[in-house]
């Protein structure tokens, strides 16, 4: 069967949770090639892929200044003072 | 994607996020020497219920009775989200954590969507809007501490960067409540 031709149908499988069916995913997604439209699959979770489409972000701070990525994780500082009695 | 408020209060108030907040670690002494061990956190947010934020400032400035007064205001670390992914946000304190895979043949892995979709207790993923010059973050609950109310107020006008507005502040002190309250049951339950 050519890859057009495959059935472009709704698989459903056994949620043990709930004890309902439910859509198959992974299931449905192996018959739709990346440069078709992939079908309206309304139990999928809606998210936003923006973030995960985009390069590394580094981190901006509110002056405007663009800061290293480095410096935008916490990090330790320690300070050591002579005490004077 | 959460809304935000830009305008620093008259107070500190829950949702409020400050950054360069410093936690300290540990003092001590060596001989004559005091060593103070620090972490700086790049962003925070406020998680502490707002009536008793409210009510602490308002015992302060007026100078009243103590019994309203909170020493301290409970918060929360938040990293950049493509950091923690890879599991490099607590690199400089010598924590690797672990990587989260993003992607999987061009599509979001399972444990990603649950983390973008808040499904997943422990972290609280925030999509800030452009203006608040932040990049998108993730919550970890788990980390959070609390910090001395002075010292919170002594840096709030240097250091606020925006409020989490109403509703979406309110989900997150949700999500920390219910975090916070889980029951750890142990791993192997006997039959019976």
């Amino acid at each position: 069967m050519a890859e057009n031709d495959k059935p472009k149908v709704h698989a459903l499988k056994l949620d043990e949770a709930t004890g309902k069916m439910v859509l198959d995913i992974d299931s449905n997604l192996k018959y739709y090639s990346k440069k078709e439209t992939p079908p309206d699959i309304s139990l999928e979770p809606s998210i936003s892929t923006k973030l995960l489409d985009e390069k590394r972000i580094p981190d901006v701070s509110t002056s405007g200044e663009k800061k290293e990525y480095a410096e935008n994780k916490p990090r330790r500082v320690t300070i050591r003072a002579r005490i004077i009695s | 994607m959460i809304k935000i408020d830009p305008n620093m209060g008259a107070r500190i108030s829950q949702g409020d996020i400050y950054h360069d907040v410093e936690y300290i670690e540990s003092v001590g002494v060596e001989g004559d020497i005091l060593v103070i061990n620090k972490i700086l956190y790049p962003y925070t947010i406020v998680l502490t219920q707002d009536c008793d934020l409210e009510q602490d400032y308002k015992f302060r400035i007026e100078d009243r009775l103590g019994d309203k007064i909170i020493p301290s205001v409970l918060v929360a670390p938040f990293y950049n989200a493509d950091q923690f992914f890879l599991g490099t946000q607590l690199e400089e304190l010598g924590i690797k954590m672990r990587a989260i895979q993003k992607m999987k043949k061009g599509r979001p892995t399972t444990e990603a969507r649950l983390i973008l979709n808040n499904e997943i207790p422990r972290y609280h993923y925030l999509d800030f809007p452009a203006e608040s010059h932040l990049a998108t973050s993730i919550i970890d609950f788990k980390h959070y501490f609390s910090l001395n109310t002075k010292y919170l107020v002594n840096i709030r006008t240097t250091n606020f960067v925006c409020k989490v507005s109403e509703l979406y502040r309110e989900k997150i002190s949700q999500r920390f409540a219910a975090y916070l309250s889980r029951i750890g049951l142990p791993d192997n339950m006997e039959e019976g």
